[in-house]
């Protein structure tokens, strides 16, 4: 029967915790940086000259069929060898995270847009607003408001895709549970507590975005 | 230029294969056991559809790349010798199982309600309206889901890197780091990358005409 | 009385959670005999229907077709549900139609009728090919063998679900508002197959809008408000001489269709 010993893990908490925290934040700031690749494609999708549609798309197509770890080697010792680079590891992730997250957020985006209803523009244009009003004043708000649950679930994913970065040395959560199994090799219940956290920190999210959703509906 | 890929081909070749041989093997194992979570999701007792049901949340909500590293060290840990590459496909096969059982809980989910009710009030049993009605329909709903999984499956396999399986991820990077050329050969793996999965969305196109009863 | 009756119910009372859609309904339908439900929307008649071939369970009460008892079993004074085999026995000697057809859209509409020839009444193909294709016929659809449902009218559709419920040769038909999703022009292709089968000396009940239907073909109407039978009777007397205010109130709405 295998003998369970809790202290490692416990006494190395902190740890596990400050990369719980780490990894939040670099997802946070990957949906940030990616929501903002993602609009700017989303319109060149929707409203675009052909050129610029086409290397949307292109984007799009590519980054979604390949796999982060590739684009996060690429980033962290490609870019290098080609001359560029100032990014530590832990930035090398984020944007490499963001790079990977902006293919995903184009679609939703682009889906949001398409969703704002016909009538609601010609509305807007009716009572004299300028396309660069609509936009801003209908489109972008309404699109928000669509997208906020693939919003919502593209950041739980992104947090769980933060353990990838464990390979290039960041000290988030996975990474913890690597470095205290290196030194005490309890590695049942390292990853039992380390499974735990990743898994209540989703279901959190998932609860505080079903509350924040309901919210804004009651609005509407 | 043209010889340092000729060179680095074996390697980049036998990692692709390797990518290939986890994926497929990952997408059996997982789909199999997929179908049957879906099916006790849907048609279980109340027991089995509550197992079915934390099986999914949990193994959705716990990163891939945790499991793998969990099964590699755990096992021999508890006892249980595993080859890096068993462990890994272990590890996604689980982890496809769950994805797969929603699929399938979705597609039979899709089929609307008056379905079952004709198929019922002609006194069909449960059995005989699962198979003429109800999984014929289900299939063509399940299907391009299915692809996107299997399109995961082919890009999570590159995690099995981590334990030291050299499949194409590894592989290029080893032939990156032995000739520095990072352009020309993380652009090979992405392309190769992008022919498999591409290979089988068009895959899912053609079989979702078959079934489309538009 | 009893005796001749095919389908009985007695104090049947559905509630769904806490609400309470019948409330103790009693009816008797004679073999033969065309019994035509109204009532306003949340009436229960639908679910009435519903319950008659167990698509939906009840709480209180008996049903019985052609004396058998639906869906639930007595064993010293406790109910106990019937098992799914045993129901669906049943289910195969009563025909429903439903208002949104429900064909099976991966079937054409031959296949659609002969699905239950063969898995439920186990006759052999061919026999269930000419079965299915006479009664294909009868509701005009002879041309439209090898349709499918995406490629037939609404009212097309309906024919082929009512073919589809007939070929069974059940003792008893049930129509779920079968017009009402139909395009107008459509109906009456409907109706007409539903009239005649009427004459045809089928055993038929009708939840229906059509109140010109009810009143040229049905023997006997029922009025149905808030999970209680109201009023029913020849549909001279309903119409002619309604007796309760809500069911004038109801008629009141149809004044110029009758």
């Amino acid at each position: 029967m295998y003998q369970f010993n809790w202290r490692p893990v416990f006494d190395n908490f902190g740890l596990l915790a400050k990369g719980l925290a780490l990894g939040l934040g670099i997802a946070l700031l990957a949906l940030a940086i990616g929501s903002a690749i993602g609009l700017a494609a989303a319109f060149c999708r929707t409203h675009g000259s052909r050129p610029l549609r086409l290397l949307a798309t292109s984007y799009v197509e590519a980054v979604r069929n390949i796999p982060l770890l590739l684009i996060i080697y690429f980033v962290y010792f490609g870019l290098p060898l080609l001359g560029l680079s100032l990014l530590d590891n832990i930035w090398s992730f984020i944007a490499a995270l963001a790079l990977y997250a902006g293919a995903y957020l184009t679609e939703v985006f682009r889906a949001g847009i398409e969703a704002v209803g016909k009538g609601q523009i010609e509305a807007a244009r009716a009572i004299g607003l300028t396309r660069l009003q609509v936009v801003r004043h209908v489109t972008l708000p309404l699109m928000f408001r669509i997208s906020l649950p693939s919003l919502g679930n593209t950041f739980i994913s992104l947090f769980k895709d933060t353990s990838v970065a464990s390979a290039i040395a960041v000290p988030e959560l996975t990474y913890g549970a690597i470095r205290i199994n290196v030194n005490t090799w309890r590695v049942i219940e390292v990853y039992l507590v380390v499974g735990l956290m990743y898994l209540s920190a989703c279901y959190a999210i998932s609860g505080v975005l079903r509350t924040v959703e309901r919210r804004l509906r009651i609005a509407t | 230029m043209m010889d340092l890929v000729l060179a680095s081909a074996p390697l980049i070749g036998r990692g692709l294969l390797i990518t290939l041989a986890v994926s497929a093997s990952v997408l059996v194992l997982g789909t199999a056991l997929g179908l049957i979570g879906g099916l006790c999701l849907l048609y279980g007792t109340r027991p089995l559809q509550w197992a079915a049901r934390i099986y999914v949340d949990v193994l959705r909500g716990v990163p891939q790349l945790v499991l793998i590293f969990a099964i590699f060290y755990g096992f021999p840990v508890l006892g249980l010798q595993m080859s890096a590459i068993a462990a890994g496909i272990l590890a996604l096969a689980l982890f496809c199982a769950a994805h797969v059982s929603e699929v399938v809980r979705g597609a039979v989910g899709s089929i609307p309600r008056g379905q079952s009710d004709a198929a019922r009030a002609i006194g069909l049993t449960f059995r005989q309206r699962l198979r003429h009605v109800i999984l014929p329909q289900a299939v063509g709903r399940f299907l391009p889901a299915w692809v996107n999984t299997a399109v995961e499956i082919v890009k999570s396999s590159s995690l099995v890197s981590l334990v030291s399986v050299v499949d194409l991820t590894m592989a290029t990077q080893q032939v990156v780091g032995r000739t520095r050329e990072a352009l020309l050969f993380y652009a090979v793996a992405a392309i190769l990358y992008f022919v498999v999965n591409f290979a089988l969305s068009l895959a899912s196109r053609n079989l979702e005409r078959r079934f489309s009863h538009a | 009385m009893p005796e001749q009756s095919l389908v009985t119910l007695q104090g049947l009372a559905k509630r769904y959670g806490d609400t309470p859609i019948l409330r103790g309904v009693d009816l008797e339908v004679a073999k033969g005999e065309v019994v035509v439900i109204i009532g306003p929307s949340g009436s229960g008649k639908t679910t009435l229907l519903r319950c008659i071939n167990f698509l939906e369970d009840f709480q209180e009460g008996r049903i019985l077709v052609d004396g058998e008892a639906v869906g639930y079993r007595e064993d010293n004074g406790r109910r106990l549900k019937r098992p799914d085999a045993e129901v669906a026995r049943m289910r195969a000697d009563v025909g429903m139609v439903f208002q949104s057809f429900n064909l099976f859209p991966h079937m054409t509409a031959l296949q659609n009728v002969m699905l239950g020839l063969t898995q439920v009444r186990r006759l052999d193909p061919t026999a269930a090919r000419e079965r299915a294709v006479s009664w294909l016929q009868r509701v005009g659809l002879g041309e439209k063998l090898e349709s499918f449902p995406s490629q037939l009218s609404g009212g097309q559709q309906q024919r082929v679900a009512i073919a589809r419920a007939v070929a069974m040769e059940p003792k008893v038909m049930l129509f779920d508002e079968a017009t009402s999703a139909l395009d107008p022009e459509l109906v009456g292709e409907v109706l007409k197959v539903m009239a005649d089968l009427a004459h045809s000396g089928m055993t038929m009940l009708v939840v229906t809008h059509e109140m010109r239907f009810a009143r040229e073909v049905a023997h006997r109407v029922v009025f149905m408000d808030q999970g209680v039978v109201v009023e029913q009777g020849s549909p001279a007397d309903l119409f002619g001489n309604p007796r309760t205010d809500r069911l004038r109130q109801f008629l009141g709405h149809f004044a110029p269709k009758l």
